[in-house]
């Protein structure tokens, strides 16, 4: 019998630091480093090597440009990573529902004796 | 998932966060509408035309202005985002094209062709309704993504309409003073979100981003 947890998530999206970075830029069209900084609540260094994994992953598409001299980093999701989100959210949605609680009457009454 | 339904909330108010637009918006409407008034006070046709070019060019301007103090004062400190286009299907597109041309059409009507009879009843409400139609889309903003300030804007701007029609302003100088006190509004709450903004976001904290 095929279980029904048999399906795995997808482990680059799994961790949270990255879901938290692809949830933001779901909805966005593209967010710079600062940005993705203020909404994740990660610190540099955190985020830059997320942002590197999920580039690696091909989820994301990370270019520099400089803004007189300051450099911007941007991020843009791509379609295989909105695919890949896609999926992840729907694996979730299955999940939560084949474990949910069964609902319990608010007005039930215990019985004693 | 109400998580990110607020992300994009945030990422949709967050152009509004820093009051640059309002302030620079505001301040364009302002020196429009003073042209304005200054080319109706002279009775001068050519002052009139070439206000109007002035117009243009300052509306035009103004998106620059913008754009550039965006690039040094917002994104340096809280970054750079741009949420997705919204898309539209044909219908709205069409009304939102007829919208345009309802605001746009009026005033270039009341300043070249025969003024609006303030006096009748008719002209007062067509002039009422119009400030109306040009204000409902700020208002729709202002509710939508919960920038509340605009609502100030929008209140001025019925304010002033009232006003010019209750003292029967003649139609030049009342689309000049409209177009004054509506650019002075957008002009204070600019400068009031601004500097709430600088207060929140020192420089020092977020200075650019690095290596990535």
């Amino acid at each position: 019998m095929k279980s029904r947890f048999a399906a795995e998530p997808d482990r680059v999206i799994h961790e949270p630091a990255r879901l938290k970075i692809m949830s933001v830029l779901s909805v966005l069209d593209c967010a710079d480093f600062v940005y993705l900084m203020g909404e994740t609540g990660l610190t540099r260094g955190n985020l830059s090597v997320q942002l590197r994994r999920l580039e690696a992953a091909g989820y994301l598409v990370v270019s520099k440009e400089f803004r007189g001299r300051v450099p911007r980093t941007i991020a843009t999701m791509t379609n295989a990573g909105r695919s890949a989100f896609k999926e992840y959210r729907a694996y979730l949605h299955r999940l939560l529902k084949a474990t949910s609680e069964p609902k319990v009457r608010s007005d039930a009454v215990v019985e004693s004796g | 998932m109400n998580e990110i339904r607020a992300a994009r909330r945030r990422a949709q108010r967050y152009r509004f966060s820093d009051g640059i637009g309002e302030f620079v918006t505001g301040s364009v409407l302002a020196l429009i509408g003073t042209g304005f008034l200054i080319a109706d006070f002279l009775d001068s046709d050519t002052l009139r035309i070439v206000s109007l070019g002035v117009a243009f060019a300052l509306a035009l301007l103004g998106f620059l202005t913008v754009r550039f103090l965006k690039e040094r004062i917002t994104y340096p400190r809280t970054g750079y985002v741009r949420p997705p286009k919204p898309q539209l299907t044909y219908p709205q597109r069409f009304g939102l094209n007829v919208l345009f041309l309802l605001i746009v059409m009026p005033p270039i009507h009341e300043y070249f062709g025969p003024a609006l009879d303030v006096d009748t009843a008719t002209g007062r409400v067509a002039f009422l309704g119009w400030v109306s139609v040009m204000v409902a889309p700020i208002a729709v903003m202002a509710v939508r993504f919960g920038v509340y300030r605009l609502l100030f804007v929008v209140g001025t701007a019925l304010a002033t309409g009232g006003a010019a029609i209750l003292l029967r302003i003649p139609g030049g100088e009342m689309i000049g003073s409209l177009f004054t006190f509506t650019g002075a509004a957008a002009v204070i709450t600019g400068t009031c979100a601004l500097y709430g903004y600088l207060r929140a976001h020192p420089r020092s904290a977020l200075d650019g981003d690095h290596e990535v």
